[in-house]
């Protein structure tokens, strides 16, 4: 009997080395640049071909609850999922311009990471990538990757001022765009992989959907492969400044300054319905779960649309809305006003609540994983703001806050500023006990 | 400006030809009557008048037919004989408002279409009645030059130029001074106020003669001025022409003709005094003399050159005390060669058919360089200074070290030598043509073959066994590049395979900056002369983004993807942008903040961004050391750098 049960634990043992074998060793990652190139039901994430139930575990996801090339959405009161793209690769988080993230921010007054300074304002929202590594253009005509530490990693001299914000592809490849009309693709090492001059200078943010498609919208929309072919480009005579919004029944939907919302079908480009709203659009449309578009206006109005683009409601503040209305978890709508105040609008288009700054409000906000909405000021303040519209927080960054926030996994916020840096703001890192009661 | 056909059509000369040397030289030649080229010109040939008897103003019976004074009774019926030959200067009219009708001497001359806006009255013809050059304008505005010769029949209209704007959109001034009458009895009448005249008649001298027309391109004033010498026939000596400023030499410039015996001789010459009025500061004017030679009209060499020399020189005097002062003369002078001589693209002045005079190399053009860098230097612009001082290198400029002196003089000054350390580099001898680069603020590393680490602190050195990387690499270190060359398309840098080497062949070339060839330069094949030129580029380093390469205060970027492959046009970086970065280069900081240069006077150290400048750095000793700078290494830090001097590095400090 002793025999047997000492061969049994030897098996046991035999059998937990072997497993931990296993689990210690690696799985040999591959690089790639899409899912394409990656075999055996793996997907292209970060530039290495992982299997995607690892990477959904790593991401917090739900077993199939999202593919490669696109975020799951949930219904309301679900958690946005986060994007195999990184942790904010694009200009309001995602390519319905929700302004969600998968991440959490701080609940409290954050601290001061670091700032890194460029040499003009920073305009541009901040992407993040799945490593923490944030992209960002500056007024100074640079634009730049910069370590979650704070450090520079490269710098792209363009041409031109960069307004928008940039948008991060399969395989970590940046799409960024400047005022002189040029639509740049960079490796994640920085080095061109392609570089466009389109019609126009280009103010709004490039837009990355599913299968990789870009939208660029500049004097008309454009869409591209991502290996910079051009798909198709439906020219408008006027300056687009809205970012494309893609709609899940297949168009993409953009604001004009002369007051139209436009639905582009994505495969080619027609125009399926115009909407005159009446008033010139800075903005860029946004999607909420149900395909609602919402849009604002330089008359100071949050314009409804449905899917066919008639018009559902229309709220008016009391002054420019030059944002991008954001959608938190519940289907509000949140947007700042010239007026100064923050609005929160039910899908039904009345007052949920809404909150006084000291200043103008030429941001989009935000919404965190905990339905926390950050939002910036031209009062020099960004705002952390409850579910329900309380101030949680505000933090004095010196200067207008007219980029908007993005939310890196550690859930810290970057955001740049009129004093021209890129500011990191984190949780205050707990107290520090460790010194104490040393013995002798 | 004569056309082709009219030119055509010319008589043989009178003189002796000149010899060919320029086009606008073989129009001093003697010339005849011209025929008129142009569509649409209705002047009128042998216009007969009738004689009015009694009535010295009566009107002619044919409509528009030019009359002339009857004869008093009883006078004798054949015509008087022709007085002696008149060396008298001829009359100048000018109308503020053109004129149908036009007193020549005691008769009338009438136009049937357009007015007299100017005349020369003379005696052409030697025959004792008066006869005129007339500058007609016509209701579209153009104008034209006739020659109306009074005989026994009345005036004979016959056609003599054509004076074309110089430019499309150029037209022809009006002015709104008012219309002097004309007087009844024919007795003449006072010449208008004519600065504002659209046409002057200028009396240049016995037989000499000219018009000075003022056309005008929206705001901007560009006078055309015609000299005749007055013989039967007249003919047109020279024309001058200011050309409109866009894409010249910017300002007013004006031009005002008269004659005088320059040289002595006895004969009148033509004397063109051209002023040009910058944006900014005062006017400089210049007179550019045509000699009246045997063989036709010469121009004088003395001007512009002795112009441009008294600027220069005034210009030097200044430097001292007042370079703010020495900057604007020597800019004045160097706008005045712009403006002037054929050598320039810029130029303003056009005489005959060729756009600026010719001039010779330029000891005054070189000086006022040479001090336009010297005062730059002092203002403290070092980049813009050393641009300035590249232009002495420029064709057309007679420098000698003397000038040269002058701005190294100034950069000399201009350097900062406190605070900067020198040393020699322990026992370690200097390798020729090896390139430096600085792993950190301490550590050299000498790519020599093996290549050698060295130690800054205490001197001491060490093989490196395995192969470096060159300094100028893209960020995988696979590729590097050659020296900057000139080709078809302008300056480029070959791209090499790092591990083979320089003498391999190139894999690609970036194109640092787009150059045409020369016009009438055949290329391809790449002409030899191309050989030694590198535009004065050089490379500072290969950056993600691509090469980065600088010259002068001009800095560039050459997009190349991650094959060394052109990713897009270069560009220049605009004024406070920084560099792309990291980037991998000896004499520019990692982040592509900081670089270095290595001149005569001294180490250039730039800083880019926003508030950068430049320092020139130069250490007490310096110019002792024998040899020029063949190699540089700057430091990650910006503030230490070693240089390979003659025969020895140095560790500079600041």
């Amino acid at each position: 009997m002793r025999s047997r049960s000492r061969l049994g634990v030897a098996a046991l043992f035999a059998l937990g080395a072997a497993v931990g074998c296993a689990a210690r060793q690696p799985v040999p990652a591959t690089p790639c640049m899409s899912d394409r190139e990656c075999r055996a039901g793996r997907i292209c994430h970060e530039g290495r071909c992982r299997f995607l139930e690892v990477v959904e575990r790593e991401l917090g996801l739900t077993p199939g609850a999202g593919g490669p090339g696109g975020s799951a959405r949930g219904g309301p009161g679900s958690s946005p999922a986060a994007s195999p793209l990184g942790a904010d690769p694009m200009f309001m988080g995602d390519a319905q311009h929700t302004g969600r993230s998968a991440y959490a921010g701080p609940a409290t007054r954050p601290v001061e990471r670091w700032a890194y300074p460029t040499g003009a304002r920073v305009f541009a929202a901040p992407a993040v990538d799945g490593a923490g590594r944030i992209y960002v253009g500056s007024l100074d005509q640079s634009f730049y990757a910069i370590s979650p530490a704070g450090a520079l990693i490269w710098r792209f001299t363009a041409a031109a001022k960069v307004y928008a914000t940039a948008a991060l592809g399969q395989g970590g490849v940046v799409f960024m765009a400047s005022e002189d009309g040029h639509f740049v693709s960079l490796s994640p090492q920085g080095q061109p992989r392609f570089d466009l001059h389109l019609g126009d200078g280009i103010d709004a943010s490039p837009v990355v959907a599913k299968a990789g498609r870009v939208f660029v919208a500049a004097d008309g929309v454009y869409a591209f492969e991502p290996d910079g072919n051009a798909l198709w480009h439906t020219p408008r005579a006027d300056h687009l400044r809205s970012s494309p919004a893609v709609h899940p029944r297949g168009f993409v939907a953009v604001g004009t300054p002369s007051g139209k919302v436009l639905a582009l079908s994505t495969d080619d480009g027609r125009v399926l319905w115009t909407t005159d709203v009446g008033g010139s659009i800075d903005g860029s449309v946004s999607i909420d779960d149900a395909g609602s578009l919402y849009v604002g206006t330089d008359r100071g109005e949050l314009i409804a649309l449905d899917a066919g683009g008639a018009v559902r409601w229309r709220f008016e503040t009391g002054g420019d809305i030059r944002g991008t209305p954001a959608i938190t978890r519940d289907g509000h709508i949140v947007v700042g006003s010239y007026d100064h105040y923050v609005y929160a609008l039910t899908p039904a288009g009345a007052v949920a609540w809404k909150t006084a700054t000291w200043g103008r409000v030429r941001a989009s906000a935000r919404v965190d994983r905990d339905g926390r909405i950050y939002i910036g000021s031209q009062d020099d303040h960004l705002y952390a703001l409850s579910p329900s519209g309380e101030v949680l927080w505000r933090y004095d960054l010196g200067r207008d806050v007219d980029s908007t926030v993005a939310i890196g996994k550690d859930g810290v916020l970057y955001v740049g500023a009129d004093d021209g840096a890129v500011h990191a703001l984190g949780a205050a890192p707990p107290p520090d006990h460790s010194a104490q009661e040393r013995p002798e | 400006m004569l056309s082709p056909s009219a030119r055509a059509a010319l008589p043989p000369p009178t003189r002796d030809a000149a010899p060919a040397r320029t086009a606008r030289a073989a129009l001093a030649a003697a010339i005849g009557a011209l025929a008129l080229a142009t569509a649409g010109c209705s002047c009128n040939h042998l216009v007969p008048f009738g004689l009015d008897a009694g009535a010295p103003t009566a009107p002619a019976k044919t409509p528009g037919a030019p009359s002339a004074e009857a004869p008093p009774p009883g006078a004798p019926s054949t015509p008087p004989a022709p007085p002696a030959q008149s060396q008298d200067a001829p009359k100048a009219e000018t109308f503020a408002t053109p004129v149908p009708q036009l007193d020549v001497g005691d008769a009338k001359f009438s136009l049937t279409e357009g007015g007299v806006a100017a005349a020369l009255i003379t005696d052409l013809d030697d025959d004792g009645d008066q006869d005129a050059v007339l500058a007609r304008v016509l209701p579209d505005g153009s104008l034209t030059l006739l020659v109306a010769t009074r005989g026994p029949d009345g005036f004979s209209l016959a056609p003599l130029a054509t004076v074309d704007p110089p430019a499309p959109d150029a037209k022809l001034a009006t002015s709104t001074s008012p219309t002097p009458a004309v007087a009844p009895d024919g007795a003449g009448h006072p010449s208008a106020p004519d600065a504002d005249a659209p046409v002057r008649a200028v009396s240049l001298g016995p037989r000499f003669g000219a018009f000075v027309a003022r056309f005008t391109s929206g705001d901007e004033a560009l006078p055309v001025a015609v000299a005749l010498r007055l013989d039967q026939p007249p003919r047109v000596l020279e024309r001058w022409a200011v050309l409109p400023a866009d894409g010249r030499v910017p300002g007013a410039v004006s031009l005002a003709v008269r004659g005088a015996d320059a040289d002595g001789d006895g004969h009148v010459d033509l004397v063109a005094t051209v002023a040009l009025a910058p944006p900014q500061g005062p006017p400089s004017s210049v007179d550019l003399v045509w000699l009246d030679r045997p063989s036709g009209l010469s121009l004088s060499p003395d001007e512009p050159e002795q112009s441009i020399a008294t600027l220069a020189d005034q210009a030097r005097g200044a430097l001292g005390n007042a370079p703010g002062d020495a900057l604007d003369l020597a800019d004045r002078a160097l706008q005045l060669r712009a403006a002037l001589c054929a050598s320039s693209p810029r130029a303003r002045l056009q005489v005959g058919s060729a756009r600026g005079v010719r001039c010779p190399r330029s000891k005054g053009a070189a000086l006022a360089t040479a001090v336009r860098a010297a005062a730059l230097a002092k203002a403290g612009a070092l980049l813009d200074a050393l641009d300035a001082q590249r232009a002495l290198d420029r064709p057309g400029l007679d420098v000698t070290d003397k000038t040269r002196a002058v701005v190294e003089g100034a950069l000399t000054a201009a350097a900062q030598t406190e605070g900067v350390g020198l040393r020699k580099l322990g026992p370690l001898a200097a390798e020729v043509d090896a390139p430096l680069s600085m792993r950190d603020d301490d550590t050299l590393l000498v790519y020599t073959s093996p290549a050698r680490k060295v130690d800054l602190a205490t001197g001491a050195s060490s093989w490196i066994v395995r192969q470096l990387v060159p300094p100028i690499h893209d960020p995988l270190g696979r590729f590097t590049v050659g020296p900057v060359r000139r080709g078809c398309d302008g300056y480029f840098a070959p791209i090499i395979d790092a591990a083979l080497g320089p003498q391999s062949a190139p894999l690609g070339h970036a194109l640092i900056e787009p150059v045409e060839p020369p016009s009438g330069v055949r290329c391809p094949p790449t002409p030899s002369s191309f050989a030694q030129d590198t535009g004065g580029w050089s490379l500072l380093g290969w950056a993600p983004q691509g090469l980065v390469a600088v010259r002068g205060a001009e800095v560039r970027v050459a997009p190349l993807d991650a094959h060394g492959h052109a990713a897009g046009p270069s560009f220049a970086l605009r004024s406070g942008a920084l560099a792309p970065a990291p980037i991998a280069g000896p004499a520019i900081t990692p982040d592509g903040r900081i670089y270095a240069r290595a001149l005569p006077a001294g180490l250039l150290v730039q800083t880019l961004g926003p508030g950068g400048g430049a320092r020139l750095i130069r250490p007490e000793g310096w110019a002792a050391l024998e040899g020029s700078v063949e190699a540089l290494a700057l430091a990650p830090s910006g503030r230490r750098a070693v240089a390979h001097k003659g025969a020895a590095l140095y560790v500079l400090d600041w």
